[in-house]
């Protein structure tokens, strides 16, 4: 069941005279409870993607669902309930308040929406239980990173979309980052799309949508995807 | 020129405009502020200094109790540097002016030099006339000419300004009036300005009310003595090439005072001598004619006296020659008397002799009667005897007849023979005797006849000498009688003479003593005159500088007011654009730490990176300085100067860019901009290349101290905790924003505060302490019998009710004082004239106000205190003391005050006497002891002689007052009219005039607040890009991104804003303690409405600067999130 879809999809920026297309006719589905990967190279129009998707940009033309919303279509006010009700969101730097500790930052991502989890226990379900009251300079990488998916996670969001979640870590902290997605998209059914040019990554996926200089080049299931404590860059 | 480095420079300023903008704003602030500020008592005092030189105002004013003669101004002239001596009058009086009373002040005006100034250069020198000092400037109509004429201040506090053509007519002097002035009615033919009265206040009389209302200039000649100078004003050389204010300018005239002074006593024992010489030579003339007159006069009298002495002579002489005649007449008669005497005695010999004859002639003729008795006894005898004989005979014839006869013979017959012949016998014998005896008759009556013709011959002969004698008595008696008559005649002259004499012995010593007493009292005069003469004290000589100007005096303590606030206010600017320096360069710094370490990599020195960041903090310093200085030093004085000039007379404001200021404020600001710099840049400058390249580790979130306390913290909401650790994260903007935010506040408030308590004074004075609007002066010697001014203050349509009091002028000193003054009395006579206070005078010049009813003064002066209101009773116990006399003395209650009464020249007139405070009173115009009528009579042991009325006028209406005022002054005793509508609206105009000093304070405050806020925001929202970008990303509305951010700035807006207005109570304070003049306390209340408007203009500033900022909060790119750190 088609939960996210793209149909011919644009985007044009204009800097002055010049117009560049980053996203130029992009199409795809993702259906409910998968885990997809987005791969591309740098400029592939990846990050595009992910900001159509996320909220954070409209597009150009093309239409953009989620569920039965057409986010395209939507203001920028519905923009933001959209991404404060709808989109968890994992950052590759974390982004994570460096003024918060790991339960604030958590907070801060459930203060705002309408049915988060319990931020402690989201904590504790990614594995910080001891780590909640630390500050993000206090926890390292991986840490981090678990929070940001704490707090993406909280929110209970129908999407969540993860932006080269191990982009900033070493590989066997990124692994454990993976697998914790992995499993919380297993356990709680969470439609999970991940952008990185790692191609290691697909092997997770349920779904794997590669794209090149803005266009999808190719899409395909993977019926049988990888646990992804098995994956190694 | 041109190298990478410096292109560099200059990239990252306009790449970087907003943080430039925010240290060139800061510091163009700062400068500016402290520079228009601090220039603005500079300014002041040079367009003072300036007015002064352009009208020739004397550097030193010589004032002498007994006036000048033209051998002081010689002398004075004389003395070293003295450039020029211009001798004036000047002169005290009441007057009216246009039907208004008022008290002037009389100068003199030099006719022609004033009349050769031209009116189209008011403010240069008359051409030829170097001598003419203090000139005024006619404002309108034209020089006086003649005399009568007279031009008047122009002035801008009294409502009523002189019209051109008024009439002037002085009623009153401080001595005779005709002692001083020739004329008494003038016309008003111009209006001036002049440099010797630039304040509003004209200085301190002893007539009415003490102070001046007015000033008019009239033509020397018409004061009435105008040889005898009453002051000389004079300059000093060079005095005029510095400015005023400057210790050179001392240093110039200090010198010429102290050689004044010096001579001053040889001048004042010269002119006592020229002074006595004169009166003397007067008196000597008017002695002369004395004596004159007494010689005159003696010798009148001694001529009367001749004269009358010749007349006694004359009557003595007569009465000499009465007296002789009289003597004479006593001799005459006498004489007369003796020879009448002896006359008789004569005569009464003959008569006696006579009588004897006659005695014996009678005795003859008795003889011969009895001769002839006998002869006829005989004779009878013999007829008897005859017939007897016949008888006998015939008898015997018979007988012998008869015997013859014969008869008988009787026996008988024989006798009658005997007897016959017996009776015979015997007529014989008779017979015989009968011839006999008629024989001797015969020849005795012979005898006798002849005898009797003998007596007859004698008597005839007595007779006859009696007849002759008796006439030559009558002749004599006669001749007596004449002189009898001629004496008494004589001696009745002698009578009228001596009564005439007497008359005029009378009415010459009456015309005597008349003379005398005359001249008595002429030589009285005369000794008077003498003993005033030999009592004539030297005069005192007042050596006065500017410094006694009551205009140059108020206007250097306002200026000095300025300087003192101008140091205190800037302080904050300068702290706040430190710290803005700061908290942006150390931001910047950060940002180009990968920046720094590639300059550290490609080898520049240490200085040459440091050079970059003090190139541009010391760019954005230099250009705000002289941005700000440009623009501070030329609005800043002219405004504040605005909120002045309703006080002042005096030309446009100078606003120069003084160089040293200018200099100082450039140097502070952007040193301290530098230092904040070097702060800023020091500790990455120091790290190692490889570190710098390295991605700063984002600073640590640290559990701030609040949290601490756990049972606050828990309550805060969660993005109040947020807050609040990103409030303490960066304590360097927290301290500049708070720092800033309270500078704002605390200068709102003080803005808002200083016209409360300005507005206050008049608010509170006129609406709440008096609750009497007009005020009536009286002349309490013609009081009496006024009953039409009591009919009028009883007529209910014109007073509601009113109040007599007693007012009069007092020195007030504390105990320390007194006690001083005690041990030094010396100096305690250092009075000037004109009823100046002396500077340095260690007592307080008040009224004194005793009410005559002490029961009614509740409903005309609200006597309470200022704080808590609490009533305060004018009791026989003790004195109240009004509140900021009692400041300035220092007095509490209960302590006690020494008072001493002035008199109408404002000389002490009693010993002090201690009184108790027993209450300190709310007012804020004036100083005031309130004291009972009770007390007043047992302390100065003299009745309050009611010397004023406090009214409630019924009217309000300005016409309708100025109607009552015409009434009143209508009577005799009524000197002044005051309603307080007029002082309320002269109050006003400078009320307003001070808004612009608010506003002044409104903008600098909302620039500081915009400056810092925008700074504060501008780096928040620079450094936490990607925060902001986050929380967009993960769903914040657009008001919840706004509040995410500003909740800090809210806030520390807040935080500030609180510790603005406890600041701003502070600088409130100081600002107005220091800007009040003596004799006003400025309210004290800051109105809770200002506080309001404060915080909510600093609240709305920060709204403004949020709003501002918006577009730079939407424009952040949720993209950013997704970036890598850098």
């Amino acid at each position: 069941m088609t939960f996210v879809r793209f149909e011919d999809v644009h985007k044009i920026y204009r800097t002055g005279e010049v117009e560049i297309a980053a996203v130029d006719g992009v199409t795809f589905d993702v259906n409910r409870g998968e885990l997809a990967v987005i791969v591309g190279p740098s400029g592939a129009g990846k990050t595009t993607v992910l900001n159509l998707l996320g909220g954070m940009d409209t597009c150009t033309s093309g239409t953009i669902r989620l569920g039965n919303d057409e986010i395209s279509a939507f203001t920028p006010r519905r923009l933001t309930q959209y991404r404060r009700f709808d989109i968890g969101f994992v950052f590759q730097f974390y982004n994570l308040v460096p003024n918060l500790t790991a339960l604030e930052n958590v907070e801060l991502a459930t203060q705002i929406c309408r049915e988060p989890l319990d931020a402690a226990e989201t904590l504790l379900e990614v594995g910080l239980e001891n780590r909640m009251d630390n500050f993000p300079s206090q926890l390292s990488g991986g840490e981090q990173q678990r929070v940001a998916i704490a707090r993406a996670l909280a929110k209970n969001p129908r999407l969540l979309l993860c932006d080269e979640p191990t982009g900033a870590l070493d590989s066997s902290t990124g692994t454990s980052i993976l697998t914790l997605l992995q499993d919380t998209s297993r356990r709680t059914g969470h439609t999970v799309i991940i952008i990185t040019h790692n191609h290691a990554l697909t092997a997770m996926a349920d779904r794997i949508i590669q794209m090149n200089n803005g266009q999808v080049v190719d899409v395909r299931t993977n019926p049988r995807p990888a646990r992804a404590s098995t994956i190694q860059w | 020129m041109h190298t990478a480095f410096q292109k560099e420079i200059l990239r990252s300023i306009t790449r970087s405009l907003s943080r430039f903008a925010a240290i060139f704003a800061i510091v163009a602030l700062g400068a500016g502020f402290y520079a228009g500020l601090r220039m603005c008592a500079p300014d002041m005092r040079l367009t003072l200094d300036r007015y002064f030189d352009q009208t020739a105002f004397m550097d030193v004013h010589l004032v002498s109790t007994l006036g000048f003669s033209s051998a002081d101004v010689t002398a004075v002239r004389q003395e070293d540097n003295v450039s020029v001596v211009m001798p004036s009058h000047q002169a005290d009086a009441t007057a009216t002016i246009g039907g208004r009373r008022a008290t002037v002040r009389v100068h003199s005006l030099p006719g022609e030099a004033a009349a050769s100034t031209h009116a189209s250069d008011q403010a240069s020198t008359p051409p030829n006339d170097s001598q003419y000092l203090n000139r005024p400037l006619l404002v309108a109509g034209r020089w006086p000419q003649t005399s009568g004429e007279c031009m008047l201040d122009s002035s801008k506090v009294f409502a009523h300004t002189a019209q051109l053509g008024d009439q002037v007519a002085l009623t009153a002097g401080i001595t005779d009036l005709a002692d001083t002035f020739a004329h008494t009615h003038f016309t008003v033919v111009g209006v001036f300005d002049s440099s010797s009265y630039v304040s509003f206040s004209r200085g301190t009389t002893s007539l009415n009310d003490g102070s001046i209302d007015r000033v008019m200039y009239i033509l020397q000649d018409d004061f009435a003595h105008p040889a005898t100078y009453t002051d000389l004003y004079l300059t000093v050389r060079g005095a005029a090439d510095v400015s005023t204010f400057q210790p050179a300018y001392r240093e110039l005239v200090d010198p010429v005072t102290t050689a004044l002074e010096k001579i001053a006593p040889e001048r004042e024992v010269a002119r006592l001598a020229e002074l006595k010489a004169e009166a003397q030579g007067e008196l000597d003339e008017k002695r002369s004619e004395y004596e004159k007159t007494r010689v005159d006069a003696d010798m009148r009298l001694a001529q009367g006296q001749a004269e009358l002495g010749e007349a006694a002579a004359t009557l003595a002489a007569l009465e000499e020659q009465l007296g002789k005649a009289q003597l004479d007449y006593a001799a005459g008669e006498a004489r007369l008397t003796r020879e009448q005497e002896s006359f008789a005695a004569q005569t009464g010999e003959a008569e006696a002799q006579l009588d004897a004859a006659r005695a014996e002639l009678d005795a003859r003729t008795a003889e011969l009667q009895q001769l002839a008795d006998a002869l006829e006894a005989l004779q009878a005898q013999i007829g008897a005897l005859e017939p007897a004989v016949a008888q006998l005979q015939t008898a015997y014839d018979a007988a012998l007849a008869a015997e013859a006869l014969g008869q008988v013979v009787d026996p008988t017959s024989g006798a009658l023979a005997t007897q016959l012949g017996a009776a015979q016998e015997g007529l014989a014998y008779t017979r015989q005797a009968y011839s006999a005896q008629s024989a001797l008759y015969a020849e005795g009556t012979a005898a006798t006849e002849r005898a009797r013709a003998q007596l007859e011959a004698g008597r005839q002969e007595l007779e006859a000498g009696e007849k002759q004698a008796r006439a030559q008595f009558a002749a004599a008696r006669e001749q007596l009688a004449a002189a009898k008559q001629r004496i008494a005649q004589g001696r009745d002259e002698l009578e009228v003479g001596k009564r005439q004499l007497d008359d005029a012995q009378a009415e010459y010593q009456e015309g005597k003593a008349d003379a005398e007493a005359e001249l008595a009292e002429a030589h009285a005069a005369l000794e008077e005159a003498q003993a005033e003469i030999d009592d004539l004290a030297p005069p005192t000589w007042y050596v006065l500088g500017r410094d006694t100007n009551t205009g140059y005096a108020d206007f250097t303590a306002d200026a000095d007011r300025i300087e003192a606030i101008s140091i205190v206010f800037p302080l904050i600017f300068f702290l706040v654009a430190a710290l803005v320096a700061l908290t942006t360069m150390t931001r910047m710094v950060d940002e180009e730490r990968t920046l720094i370490g590639t300059y550290k990599a490609l080898g520049y020195g240490r200085g040459r990176i440091a050079a970059k960041y003090l190139i541009y903090a010391g760019a954005g310093g230099i250009l705000g300085s002289v941005c700000g200085i440009g623009i501070g030093s030329q609005v800043l004085p002219q405004v504040i100067w605005r909120a002045y000039t309703t006080m002042y007379t005096a030309p446009a404001l100078l606003t120069p860019v003084h160089l040293p200021i200018a200099l100082g404020a450039a140097a502070a600001a952007v040193g301290v901009t530098l230092l904040a710099t070097i702060l800023a840049v020091e500790t990455s400058l120091r790290e190692s290349p490889a570190t710098l390249m390295l991605p700063r580790a984002p600073r640590p979130g640290k559990r701030i101290f609040l949290e601490r306390i756990r049972p606050f913290w828990s309550r805060l909401s969660f993005s109040q905790k947020v807050t609040a650790r990103n409030l303490f994260r960066y304590k360097k903007r927290l301290l500049m924003t708070v720092i800033g935010i309270t500078g704002c506040t605390a200068l709102l408030l003080t803005g808002f505060a200083l016209k409360d308590s300005i507005g206050d004074i008049l608010d509170r004075q006129y609406g709440e302490v008096y609750l009497y609007d007009t005020t009536i002066g009286l002349d309490p010697d013609k009081l009496d019998d006024d009953t039409t001014l009591t009919a009028l203050l009883n007529d209910q349509a014109a007073f509601t009710g009113y109040l007599p009091v007693r007012t009069e002028g007092v020195r007030l000193q504390n105990t320390t004082q007194h006690s001083r003054a005690i041990r030094a009395p010396a100096g305690g006579d250092a009075t000037p004239a004109h009823g100046k206070v002396g500077a340095g005078d260690a007592s307080l010049a008040s009224y004194m106000c005793c009410p005559s009813d002490l029961n009614r003064i509740d409903d005309f002066i609200r006597l309470r205190t200022r704080i808590g209101s609490s009533p305060l009773s004018l009791s026989g116990s003790g004195v109240l003391l009004t509140e900021k006399a009692a400041d300035m003395l220092s007095v509490k209650v209960g302590d006690s005050i020494y008072v001493e009464r002035l008199d109408s020249a404002g000389d002490t007139t009693s010993d002090a006497v201690p009184l108790t405070v027993t209450g300190i009173t709310e007012q804020y115009v004036a100083h005031f002891l309130y004291i009972s009528p009770d007390l007043y009579r047992r302390v100065f042991d003299d009745r309050p002689a009611w010397n004023g009325v406090l009214g409630k006028a019924a009217v309000t209406e300005e016409a309708a007052q100025e109607a009552l005022s015409e009434a009143l002054l209508g009577e005799d005793a009524v000197t002044t009219v005051q309603f307080a509508d007029d002082i309320v609206s002269s109050f006003d105009d400078m009320l307003n005039s001070l808004n612009s000093v608010v506003l002044v304070l409104i903008l600098s405050a909302g620039m500081l607040a915009f400056i810092v806020l925008y700074n504060l925001t501008n780096l928040n929202v620079l450094e936490r890009r990607r925060e902001i970008a986050t929380i967009k990303v993960l769903g914040f509305y657009e008001s919840e991104v706004d509040a995410y951010i500003y909740r800090e700035t809210a806030a520390l807006t807040a935080l500030g804003c609180v510790l603005g207005l406890l600041l701003g109570v502070g600088l409130a304070r100081f600002v107005i303690t220091t800007v009040e003049v003596d004799v006003v306390m400025f309210g004290r209340a800051i109105h809770p409405m200002s506080y309001a408007y404060s915080a909510a203009l600093t609240l709305l500033f920060a709204v403004v600067v949020n709003l501002a900022m918006r577009p730079r909060l939407r424009k952040i790119d949720m993209v950013e999130s997704l970036k890598s750190v850098e």
